[in-house]
């Protein structure tokens, strides 16, 4: 016998043995009191897969809830206090700076988007349009000319000064 | 449940079939049964794979009665994930790579072989190793052969987890290289080197002695 067959032979001796008679009675119990639970099948991993997924692409392509509108404060204006309403501003939603900037990389898919309760709420509450304002006429300010008339200066005369003789004083 | 899988469930016990390189017919058959939720067919599944369960744990926690626990929990792990169970390879191949792998994780949790401290506390030269058959009336000789082979199990057991898991399941004559390979998730020639590597060192400390 060489070494290798020696090694192999103590190797051999270190498995060698019989399961107890009890193994497979003891299997066969923890296994009947197991719960009758169906195991899941194979597939379940990948359909549950391909439902999350599908569940992403729906929250993706549908349109997203608009956040609530700051409040604006009502415009004190007499006219709307006096019941001339005429017609409906346009949404604040859309011209107040505040409000939220449609992502460029979502573009909305649907043309006619479902009509937001949001934003019916505020269109329900919203003021009444100012009327037209005549723009003003203001007249422009033409100064007139200026008309000064020319002064007209005569020359001076001077006499020439002439001292009369005699009449120097003696002081 | 079909007559073959009816009449398989009154093999005798311990009528373990020898290495199976394609599943049978009648285990193919025990287990479609079993997936079906036959505890019978899976309970006959049991007597036919418990001998090499339970020897591929021996081999990695060196103790029957781990052996035997980790045998239990894989068959019931089985049992369990037998929906699981695709037919890619043998269904004692899965088998034992449950089994292997309960094994490894008590053997992690006890630290059961590598605590334990081996000493033999011989230094005798060594002799022959055709002593070893322990055939020889000389009682001497037989002293020396068991010596020596208590010697050779003690460097085994010193070997790395790697080299003497290999090393051991291939010598117990349970299991072809190619279904180590599957068990311990290598190739197959880093079974067949690791074997090679095993029996050069065990080899060479024996001789060293």
């Amino acid at each position: 016998m060489n070494v290798d067959d020696l090694i192999d032979r103590v190797a051999r001796d270190l498995t060698a043995g019989e399961p107890a008679a009890a193994l497979s009675r003891e299997v066969r119990t923890r296994i009947a009191a197991l719960p009758r639970r169906r195991p899941w099948p194979w597939w379940a991993a990948p359909a549950a897969g391909l439902v999350a997924a599908a569940v992403v692409l729906l929250a993706i392509a549908l349109p997203r809830p608009q956040s609530q509108p700051p409040a604006v404060p009502r415009p004190a204006n007499a006219q709307i206090a006096s019941g001339a309403r005429t017609d409906l501003v346009s949404t604040p939603l859309e011209s107040t700076p505040a409000a939220p900037a449609r992502s460029p990389r979502r573009p909305r898919r649907s043309s006619t988007p479902a009509p937001n309760p949001v934003l019916a709420a505020w269109q329900e509450r919203a003021v009444a349009a100012l009327p037209g304002v005549q723009p003003l006429v203001i007249d422009r300010i033409q100064p007139l000319d200026l008309s000064i008339p020319l002064m007209e200066v005569e020359p001076l005369g001077t006499a020439p000064l002439g001292v009369p003789a005699g009449s120097s004083s003696g002081g | 449940m079909t007559v073959a899988v009816a009449n398989l469930l009154t093999l005798p016990l311990g009528a373990t079939p020898a290495h199976e390189t394609r599943e049978s017919a009648e285990v193919s058959a025990l287990v479609a049964a079993a997936r079906e939720g036959s505890q019978e067919a899976f309970g006959a599944l049991v007597t036919l794979h418990q001998r090499v369960v339970f020897r591929t744990a021996l081999a990695a926690l060196g103790t029957r009665e781990d052996a035997e626990d980790a045998a239990q929990e894989a068959f019931v792990v089985a049992w369990r994930k037998l929906a699981g169970f695709r037919g890619e390879a043998t269904f004692r191949t899965w088998l034992l790579t449950i089994v292997w792998r309960k094994a490894l994780d008590k053997r992690r949790a006890r630290l059961i072989w590598r605590q334990r401290t081996v000493d033999s506390g011989d230094d005798t030269p060594l002799g022959t190793i055709d002593q070893f058959a322990g055939e020889s009336p000389d009682p001497e000789r037989a002293a020396l052969a068991g010596d020596l082979a208590r010697r050779v199990r003690d460097q085994i057991r010193q070997l790395t987890p790697k080299l003497r898991d290999t090393l051991v399941l291939a010598a117990s004559g349970e299991h072809s290289y190619d279904e180590i390979a599957v068990i311990l998730g290598i190739p197959l020639g880093t079974v067949k080197w690791r074997v090679a590597e095993a029996r050069r060192i065990v080899g060479s400390r024996i001789h060293e002695r």
